[in-house]
């Protein structure tokens, strides 16, 4: 606290350095490119610091610090796009699957993930790595809880019928080898 | 359990699975974009009054507040070369991987017209201790200087028995470049207004220089004394420098030849033996100026070392636990921390006292009929000052393609 008292800028780094692994962590998870999430935080902490005095309840400063990230993110999702033919998503896959096992349900998992949208691996992150309740998320997201809801559900049933696709690819594959 | 059920478990599992350790210095570059970035915040006020809630206040920190805040804390004072972002403590920077300044004005320099054709470097300030990480100032003291008396920096390295230069007046007018630190050519003699001079080692040595005012955003004009690189009597040589000779006290070498082992590295060691090697036919390896001059020149050619403002592909693939300078012989790709941080290593490996200096290369080419010089963030940089006994500490630029090589009349 005297810290935060002895100079602005402190206190924002203070700030900053208590939220920032999280704020790492849900980048690199929604853009799958470690060096885009750190150009995603640089950008979301520049501007927290912009506009932090347009924030006018300090309790939902966590949240509100969040939703800036989530825009970074997506903004560094679009300028990936664009700049080059490279999806953000491997391509199909080439070699045989593993026998049934961890690692490939890992793979399988990151593949079918990739193939999602920013905005559906938001939603997915923000509940199963935050750990964010439908009202939090829709705070950070500005939509309502239900819109929450049904992001949720359908993002885990597009997640879901990639990881089925996923797997008829690998099948197929295999067929083709034989 | 549902389909659904199983794959929001496999979906948490692996989220926890994937997450990482956050790059340790992504902290310390977020802070330096914003510093280079934004004028002095008027905004982010700290409201004392009583009754009104503050933005940043107890009912918001306690929240936010973990176990880790005392280690964080730690972490605030790792800033990206330039102006330390949290004052006032000894300034200690870990080297990047990627340099992305902005594209802001710095500050302008007004000079006398007689200095015109002058190139310059700006320096903010000089570390002195090499962390295998980055540098730091060092244990440092603090003195408070009043308008306009002598500054006496690096000890007895100062005043008119500096040879070979001459005095320069120059008004510095801040614009982009924010917070306390006083810039200036290597070395001032006295500022207009009050300053904390920032010394190491119980000889004053240079650490940085900061403003003693409230106000930090006027300008402020210095006197200065720079070598003179002219061919005039009075200039400072290489002969010079090459006659220094080597009779350092003990706590110069102690201070600035000092390297924690693992500094070097077998490729590192190879570098330094095909620089001296390097070393013309004719002049000595063995001497200070020669060895250093051609460090200089060897690490600037792009036939050895590339620049490269974006090496973090590099270092995550080749560099894990190697220290900076094993990792910038074997990639040869970096930009001014990487140079510099190189060449003062391998010549304190050689026992010449050196340290790395920061601030910003010089524009004269911005300089109209006005002699104002424009100095853009884009020109922060590193260099290297090496001491030389009954000369003081003269500086070299081993950073290729941008690099500003000092470059003196040989004196023959």
């Amino acid at each position: 606290m005297e810290r935060a008292q002895a100079g602005d800028r402190a206190a924002f780094a203070e700030l900053a350095a208590a939220s920032i692994g999280r704020l790492y962590n849900v980048a690199q998870l929604m853009l799958r490119d470690r060096f885009l999430a750190e150009d995603a935080v640089q950008e979301a902490l520049t501007v927290a610091w912009r506009d932090l005095r347009g924030l006018r309840d300090p309790d939902a400063f966590d949240a509100w610090l969040h939703r800036v990230l989530v825009r970074c993110v997506y903004r560094e999702a679009r300028r990936e796009r664009t700049r080059s033919a490279r999806v953000l998503a491997s391509g199909p896959v080439q070699e045989l699957p593993d026998s049934v096992g961890e690692l490939a349900d890992r793979d399988a998992i990151d593949r079918a993930f990739r193939r999602m949208r920013p905005d559906q691996r938001g939603v997915l992150v923000l509940r199963y790595y935050v750990g964010l309740s439908d009202r939090e998320a829709g705070e950070v997201l500005g939509v309502p809880a239900g819109t929450v809801r049904s992001r949720l559900s359908r993002a885990i049933a597009a997640l879901r019928s990639e990881l089925e696709a996923d797997a008829r690819g690998s099948g197929l594959a295999m067929e083709s080898i034989r | 359990m549902t389909i659904e059920r199983a794959l929001e478990r496999d979906l948490e599992s692996w989220f926890r699975e994937e997450a990482t350790a956050v790059p340790p210095d992504l902290l310390a570059r977020s802070l330096h974009r914003i510093e280079a970035k934004y004028q002095r915040p008027s905004f982010l006020v700290l409201d004392r009054a009583p009754g009104r809630s503050s933005l940043v206040g107890a009912p918001l920190l306690v929240p936010l507040v973990l176990t880790l805040v005392a280690v964080l804390v730690a972490a605030t004072l790792v800033v990206s070369g330039g102006a330390p972002f949290v004052q006032p403590r000894p300034s200690v920077t870990t080297i990047d991987a990627r340099f992305a300044p902005e594209a802001t004005v710095a500050f302008r320099a007004h000079l006398a017209e007689q200095d015109q054709l002058q190139p310059f470097k700006w320096r903010a300030g000089a570390y002195s201790v090499y962390t295998m990480s980055g540098w730091s100032w060092g244990a440092v003291e603090r003195h408070r200087v009043n308008a306009g008396e002598p500054l006496r920096l690096d000890g007895d390295a100062e005043g008119a028995s500096l040879p070979g230069r001459r005095r320069v007046e120059i008004t510095i007018t801040p614009d982009g470049l924010t917070g306390p630190t006083v810039l200036g050519p290597n070395v001032i003699e006295a500022i207009d207004i009050p300053v904390d001079v920032v010394t190491v080692g119980d000889d004053g040595w240079f650490a940085s220089l900061e403003r003693g005012q409230s106000d930090q955003s006027g300008p402020y004009t210095i006197t200065a004394l720079v070598p003179i690189d002219r061919v005039e009597p009075d200039a400072l040589t290489e002969s010079q420098l090459r006659a220094a000779g080597t009779a350092y006290s003990t706590a110069m070498l102690e201070t600035y030849t000092a390297l924690p082992s693992g500094s070097m590295g077998p490729t590192s060691a190879a570098l330094l033996d095909a620089i001296r090697a390097s070393v013309p036919r004719g002049l000595d390896p063995g001497n200070p100026y020669d060895l250093a001059r051609a460090m200089e020149t060897y690490l600037g050619a792009a036939a050895n070392f590339e620049y490269d403002a974006d090496i973090r592909a590099d270092v995550a693939e080749r560099c894990t636990d190697l220290s900076t300078v094993e990792c910038f012989a074997i990639i040869k790709r970096g930009y001014c921390e990487h140079y510099a941080t190189t060449m003062a290593v391998l010549l304190r490996a050689s026992g010449v006292p050196a340290r790395v200096a920061y601030g910003f290369l010089g524009n004269p080419n911005s300089r109209g009929p006005e002699n104002v010089e424009l100095v853009g963030s884009w020109l922060a940089h590193w260099w290297v000052e090496v001491y030389f006994p009954g000369v003081g500490w003269f500086e070299f630029d081993p950073t290729g393609s941008v690099g500003q090589p000092r470059l003196l009349p040989s004196g023959n």
